[in-house]
């Protein structure tokens, strides 16, 4: 009984700090489109690579392949907007995508990996239901205004099932570790609802 | 449990999309003939048509002309 508890919070905590390390690393890289203080690397300054690093690092001391596969997934979901682009590894964004999908798949194996993707992608569905008016406003891209709002919401349902249905061992602490973690971004970026 | 949770999410996801296409086509074939009826309609109400105007085209074209007639 206990064991599974501290298995549950590990996991629970590794999910936590995964979000936080790609949280840093994407605002990070939205810098430049993104000036406000509500921007963590904009509060953080130059350190804020070196604490996303530092989290990372800690996610997977807590539980390696969730939190590899969590960032990964990131990864892969993030290149979706730049599949056609070029980047300094002189692979397109979609090479890079099954690059690191493979990479994964030999890590960690494809049930985790296939998790992470789809919780991944249900996040971001999610995220960008709630902050539709928000990017039509800014202009940016966001999958609420290509497929609709209320598509978008049904497929988050559907992918958040669907991950949930791929690894039900671990779904209930990866799910409470995001939806603590999107919580606590959500509270502390007020003015983004 | 969680396939009948999927499978109804699916079918919730096909209904929806299913149903605003076809709305969005019916919507489409009403407004085409709805349209030409309603140009007509306010172009007789308000006496030109309202999409090249021109009686009022003609009106100004005879009253600048008349000017000219009048300088001359």
């Amino acid at each position: 009984m206990l064991h599974a508890m501290c298995e549950f919070i590990s996991i629970m905590f590794s999910v936590i700090l995964s979000a936080i390390a790609i949280k840093l690393a994407d605002d990070y890289l939205d810098q430049d489109m993104d000036k406000s203080e509500k921007n963590f690397a904009t509060a953080l300054g130059k350190g804020s690579m070196l604490y996303g690093m530092v989290s990372m690092a800690l996610a997977a001391s807590l539980n390696t392949s969730v939190s590899i596969s969590l960032f990964f997934a990131s990864y892969i979901i993030g290149m979706f907007h730049d599949l056609k682009n070029h980047f300094p590894s002189r692979l397109n964004g979609f090479q890079e995508s099954v690059l690191i999908f493979i990479v994964g798949i030999f890590l960690l194996g494809w049930k985790m990996i296939l998790f992470s993707i789809f919780f991944v992608i249900s996040i971001q569905l999610i995220d960008d239901y709630i902050d539709d008016s928000r990017d039509e406003l800014i202009g940016h891209r966001n999958w609420a205004h290509r497929l609709g709002r209320v598509e978008c919401f049904l497929l988050f349902l559907l992918t958040l099932l669907i991950s949930w249905l791929i690894n039900e061992e671990i779904f209930p602490a990866v799910f409470l570790g995001a939806v603590v973690s999107y919580s606590t971004i959500l509270y502390y970026q007020k003015g983004r609802l | 449990m969680l396939w009948t949770g999927i499978i109804m999410v699916i079918a919730l996801l096909s209904g929806y999309i299913w149903g605003k296409r076809d709305g969005m086509i019916s919507v489409n074939h009403q407004s085409l003939v709805n349209v030409p009826l309603l140009l007509r309609q306010q172009s007789l109400e308000k006496g030109y048509c309202i999409l090249c105007h021109e009686p009022k085209k003609k009106r100004i074209i005879h009253k600048i002309n008349e000017q000219k007639g009048r300088r001359i």
